[in-house]
């Protein structure tokens, strides 16, 4: 049902806010035919539109808002407003519960492997009485010298000589001269 | 409807005093101020080629109706025309903003800078329903229901709030 204000110039501007606002409130096509024979209507629309255009412009060239309100809690939006709580703290439960999980299994992760390492090298160090790694490069380095010498030991005593001294110098074979 | 020409030094003072005030009305009824401007236009070659017998005291309330006329004939030959484009698939922007000069401009904000003191001025009241109305437009009855206030305060609080911005305004307007 459209309504009508009482036609009192103290209503005017009212009228015409709500007729620029395209509030439903205001029976608009009576409102317009009232336009078209008042001027003066004409004038309070005119009002209202720059009125408007001076408030939206007032908003814009302030970084906040103009205009604060603290909505009251009604019946109706209780429900709704104790969901969004409701909500909002379980997911904030739910992400502090994992990073704190995160963070556990991480630490857990880390301290194992390092008690890993430790043992093993507790385990080494029982086995071959190394104290360190400084040894077990010296030790290999040390292999490594006994191979050799075993294997230079190898050469010199079951390699014949002519194979040695083949290795060393190739022989140069031109064609037509045959090794004998 | 008078039917002599009204001369051009007449139809300029007109234009500078009134062709603001028309447009915004205008504006009102076609919600663009390309077409408006238009309406206006329109209102103001009627007024030179008729106006001659218009009273001078009258001429602003002739323009309103003219320009109440054609913007109305505007509105309903663009939404026709909307219609059509609309079947063929043709957007046309509409003109969103209103261009003032330089001038216009420092006075404007100045105008805005006064206005914001008004608008903090205003109790919290008249300040809730004004934002909820024109912010977050939200018709009055919904306001109503929001604010847990009858219909008739919610309508009272914003036209409280707009008699305080004019009022001063119109002080402002006397001081000048």
């Amino acid at each position: 049902m459209k309504n009508k204000m009482p036609n009192n110039p103290s209503n005017h501007l009212l009228e015409a806010m709500l007729y620029v606002l395209n509030d439903p409130f205001l029976d608009r096509d009576e409102y317009e035919q009232r336009l078209a024979s008042d001027p003066l209507l004409g004038e309070s629309v005119a009002e209202a539109v720059g009125l408007l255009q001076d408030i939206k412009a007032v908003s814009a060239s302030h970084t906040k808002p103009v205009v604060t309100v603290a909505v009251p809690l009604s019946a109706q939006r209780a429900p709704v407003v104790f969901w969004q709580w409701s909500i909002s703290i379980a997911a904030s439960i739910a992400m502090i519960a994992y990073v704190g999980w995160q963070s556990f299994v991480f630490e857990r992760n880390n301290h194992n492997q390092l008690a890993n390492v430790v043992n093993a090298w507790s385990d080494l160090h029982q086995l071959d009485g190394l104290d360190n790694v400084e040894d077990a490069k010296l030790r290999s380095v040390g292999l490594e010298s006994e191979l050799m010498l075993e294997a230079d030991e190898v050469l010199d005593e079951d390699v014949p000589d002519w194979l040695i001294s083949a290795t060393v110098a190739p022989v140069a074979v031109s064609v037509g001269e045959t090794i004998q | 409807m008078p039917e002599r020409p009204l001369d051009s030094e007449t139809v300029a003072d007109c234009n500078r005093e009134f062709k603001g005030q028309l447009e915004r009305y205008a504006w009102a009824i076609v919600r663009d101020w390309s077409l408006a401007s238009d309406a206006v236009q329109n209102g103001f070659v009627a007024l030179s080629q008729f106006g001659g017998d218009v009273a001078p005291e009258a001429r602003k309330s002739w323009l309103f109706k003219v320009v109440h006329r054609e913007a109305l004939r505007i509105r309903s030959s663009e939404s026709r025309y909307k219609q059509a484009a609309h079947d063929a698939g043709v957007v046309r922007e509409t003109q969103t903003t209103y261009e003032v000069s330089q001038l216009e401009n420092l006075a404007k904000k100045e105008q805005i800078a006064g206005l914001g003191q008004r608008i903090e001025a205003l109790s919290n009241e008249q300040q809730q329903v004004l934002k909820l109305r024109i912010f977050e437009d939200r018709t009055f009855a919904e306001i109503a229901e929001t604010l847990q206030i009858p219909l008739g305060t919610a309508l009272s609080r914003m036209r409280l709030a707009l008699d305080r911005l004019r009022a001063n305004d119109t002080e402002k307007d006397h001081e000048k």
